[in-house]
C-alpha cells in the first residue's frame, strides 16, 4: 500500500497520540491510539489485520508494532512491550503528543478464504496484537460468513492478559469459545491453567474445516504447530505471525530474511508449509 | 546499443563533453585505491586503473547518508537528495555487475528507494574491459567480466591504437558520436570487437544453482567448518559491491537532528538481535550460512543474478584469510 507514501517511503507521516493505557500490571506494556493530523491521509489509510506499521520518534528512532485496532475503527492502536530505547521514550508519550508513523506494511490474514470454515486462534503474551485486530474484525464484519471461533490467549498471569475490555465482551459472543489461560494458578483466577501448546491440545477441532492463526513467543509457536498437526490439520491451513528485528520494512535493508523470503515484506504471516521450506531462522 | 572506435589520444577531449559531470577515476592514495574526482587530462594512457579498494557502491550509497532532518522532533517533509552528477570512469565490469545487484535491490522491487535512484540516474558508470587478472579475482567463473558490459553505462576496450565504446546509454551515445571514426549498431554486446582479453589458465569454479545451495540450508557441519576462523570483523560485507543492508538511525543536535542510514552488515550479532534477547541467527555459523546463501541462492532465487561478483576484494581484506574461492569449493563439494 505504497500510495501512502507518493514520495519517500522512509518518510513517517504525523500522527497524533490521542489516548494511552498502562496494558499489563506491571506497567511494561502500554496502549496507544493514534490518528492522522492530516484529514486527507485519515480518510484514505487503510489497512487488514495482520499487517504492521513503523512508530517513529524523530530523536530516537522507529518500530515496527502490529496493528491491534480492527480496520473499522476510528483510531489506531498499538501496544508497546517497553524494552529498548525507541519504546522507553515511547511509554513517555502522552495524550496529544506529535509522532509519526509508516505503514501499513506486510500481507494480512486471508480472509477471504476462511468462508464457511472454523477459526482457531492461538495467541501468547504481547504478541496477542494483530490476532486481536482479527478476532475483532471476523466478529464485527465477517460473523456471518465463518462459522466457530475457538481463541486460546495466554499469559504469565491474569494481570498480563491484554484487552481486557475486548475479552469481556468476546465472552458474551455465542461464536467464539475463549479458552484463557496462565502459567499457575493465581487466587481469584477462573480461567484455565497451563501453557498454550498444552491448552490447544486438549482444545476439539474439527481437523478438515478449520484454520489455525498463531502469534506468540518463537517458542510457542515451536510447541503449537506439531499440537495442530496431531490433530490432523493441514500445514496449508495453518498460519502463523512472525517478528524480526525491522528497519526500514519494505525490503531494502536486509535483515528481516528468512531465507529468500522477507518478514516485512512477504510476511509477516507465513503458512506453515511455507516455513518448512526455509531455514529455521525466526 | 552502439559501439563507437575513436582514436585513443581523443579521450580526454570526448570527457569534457560531458561539462556538467563532476569526474571520478580510481586512483592510488599511500596504500588504498579511492574513488577521487579529478581532471580528465590526467588520464593514464594505457588506461589501466588499479581496483579502487571499496567497491563503487559506495559512490551511489555512501556508508552514511542523511535521510532527512528533524526540527523539535518533527521531520522535515523534505528529504534529502544527492543531486550532484558524475562520471565514474575506470571501474571494472564485476563493479558494473555490483551496481546491477543494488539496482535489483533498490529500484526493481516497488517501492523505489528515492535516494538511490537519484544517485543512479545521475551517474554516468564506465568501465573499462580487464587486461589482466588480480591475484584473487574469479569473475571468469562467475560469468561477470572481464569484458562483460553489466549494469555500465559505457564499457571501454582497449583496441591497441584505437579505443572501442559499446554504451547502451543516449548521452553517451550522443556525445561520442561525433569524435568516433567508426560507429556501429550492434544487437548484442557479443557483436562488440573486444580486443584481446585476458586469459585464466585455472579451473573454473563450481558454481551451484540456486536451489542446490538451498538444498545446503540445514547442514550444520558445512557451516560450522566455514565459519570457524572468521572474527566477524564484517570488513568484507563492508568492501563488497553487492552488499546493500543498511541499518537507520537518528543523531540529534539538542531538538533538531537528522535520520541516517549508514553501512550494516549479518555479521554482526547486533543486526538480527532482538529487544527481548531472542537472536534468530544466534552464532556465526548462521550468520555465514546467511551470507554465503544470500549471494549465492537468495540474490539469483529473487533477482536471477547472482550476488558474487568475483572481484576478489573479500578475499584480499579478510585478516583471517578466509578465502572465498575455497569456501565455494567446499560447499561446492558437499554430499547433497
Amino acid at each position: 500500500m505504497w500510495q501512502n507514501f507518493p514520495v519517500n517511503p522512509y518518510l513517517p507521516i504525523p500522527v497524533r497520540v490521542e489516548k494511552v493505557r498502562f496494558e499489563s500490571e506491571d506497567r511494561s506494556l502500554k496502549t496507544l491510539w493514534l490518528s492522522f493530523l492530516d484529514e486527507k491521509i485519515r480518510e484514505n489509510f487503510q489497512f487488514r489485520p495482520g499487517q504492521f506499521i513503523e512508530l517513529s520518534l524523530p530523536g530516537k528512532g522507529e518500530s515496527p508494532f502490529g496493528i491491534a485496532s480492527s480496520p473499522h475503527e476510528e483510531l489506531i492502536k498499538i501496544t508497546v512491550n517497553k524494552t529498548g530505547t525507541v519504546t522507553r521514550a515511547i511509554h513517555q508519550l502522552d495524550q496529544g503528543d506529535i509522532v509519526g508513523i509508516r505503514g501499513p506494511f506486510g500481507n494480512y490474514y486471508p480472509i477471504e478464504d476462511l468462508l464457511g470454515a472454523n477459526l482457531f486462534i492461538i495467541s501468547g503474551g504481547f504478541a496477542f496484537t494483530t490476532l486481536a485486530s482479527f478476532t475483532e474484525y471476523v466478529l464485527e464484519d465477517w460473523s456471518d460468513k465463518v462459522k466457530n471461533i475457538d481463541l486460546v490467549y495466554g499469559a504469565r498471569t491474569p494481570g498480563m492478559l491484554l484487552y481486557k475490555d475486548l475479552l469481556e465482551k468476546w465472552k458474551e459472543n455465542p461464536r467464539l469459545k475463549l479458552h484463557l489461560t496462565v502459567d499457575r494458578e493465581f487466587p481469584g483466577w477462573t480461567g484455565l491453567v497451563g501453557f498454550v501448546p498444552d491448552i490447544v491440545a486438549k482444545v476439539k477441532v474439527d481437523p478438515l474445516n478449520t484454520y489455525c492463526f498463531i502469534c506468540g513467543p518463537p517458542i510457542m509457536i515451536r510447541l503449537t504447530i506439531p499440537k495442530l498437526l496431531e490433530k490432523g490439520i493441514s500445514r496449508e491451513k495453518i498460519y502463523t505471525s512472525l517478528e524480526r528485528r525491522m528497519k526500514c520494512s519494505i525490503g531494502k535493508c536486509g535483515r528481516c530474511n528468512i531465507g529468500p523470503k522477507y518478514v516485512c515484506r512477504d510476511g509477516p504471516i507465513f503458512k506453515v508449509s511455507e516455513l518448512e521450506k526455509l531455514p529455521p531462522e525466526y | 546499443m552502439l559501439f563507437l572506435k575513436l582514436a585513443r589520444k581523443k579521450l580526454p577531449e570526448v570527457l569534457k563533453e560531458f561539462p556538467e559531470y563532476s569526474f571520478y577515476t580510481p586512483k592510488k592514495e599511500g596504500v588504498r585505491v579511492l574513488l577521487k574526482e579529478t581532471s580528465p587530462d590526467g588520464l593514464p594512457e594505457d588506461l589501466r586503473f588499479e581496483r579502487s579498494t571499496a567497491s563503487a557502491k559506495e559512490l551511489l550509497f555512501p556508508q552514511a547518508e542523511t535521510m532527512f532532518y528533524f526540527l523539535r522532533y518533527k521531520p522535515s517533509q523534505k528529504p534529502v537528495l544527492d543531486e550532484g552528477k558524475r562520471l565514474i570512469l575506470g571501474l571494472r565490469p564485476c563493479d558494473a555487475h555490483g551496481i546491477q545487484v543494488l539496482e535489483a535491490n533498490f529500484l526493481k522491487v516497488e517501492p523505489v528507494d528515492p535516494y538511490f535512484k537519484k544517485r543512479r540516474e545521475n551517474t554516468l558508470l564506465v568501465t573499462v574491459a580487464c587486461s589482466e587478472f588480480e591475484d584473487n579475482c574469479f569473475c571468469d567463473s562467475l560469468g561477470s567480466g572481464p569484458d562483460r558490459l553489466n549494469g555500465a553505462d559505457a564499457i571501454i576496450y582497449d583496441l591497441s591504437n584505437a579505443v572501442g565504446v559499446l554504451s547502451n546509454n543516449e548521452i553517451i551515445s550522443q556525445r561520442l558520436k561525433d569524435y568516433a571514426f567508426q560507429i556501429q549498431e550492434v544487437r548484442g554486446e557479443d557483436e562488440a570487437e573486444k580486443g584481446s582479453l585476458p586469459q585464466r589458465t585455472v579451473e573454473p569454479l563450481p558454481i551451484l544453482s540456486p536451489e542446490e545451495y538451498l538444498s545446503l540450508i540445514l547442514e550444520e557441519k558445512l557451516w560450522d567448518k566455514i565459519s570457524s576462523t572468521c572474527l566477524a570483523c564484517a570488513s568484507c560485507t563492508y568492501l563488497c559491491p553487492t552488499c546493500y543492508c543498511f541499518d537507520i538511525q537518528d543523531i540529534n543536535y539538542g531538538p533538531a537532528g537528522k535520520r541516517i542510514r549508514t553501512y550494516d552488515s549479518c555479521m554482526f550479532n547486533l543486526y538480527t538481535l532482538e529487544a527481548s534477547g531472542h537472536n534468530p541467527r544466534p552464532t556465526l555459523k548462521e550468520r555465514w550460512r546467511q551470507r554465503f546463501l544470500h549471494k549465492f541462492s537468495y540474490i539469483p532465487y529473487l533477482h536471477g543474478i547472482l550476488g558474487c561478483t568475483g572481484c576478489g576484494r573479500c578475499i584480499e581484506v579478510c585478516p583471517a584469510g578466509i578465502d572465498m574461492r575455497e569456501v565455494i569449493k567446499d560447499v561446492a563439494k558437499f554430499p547433497r
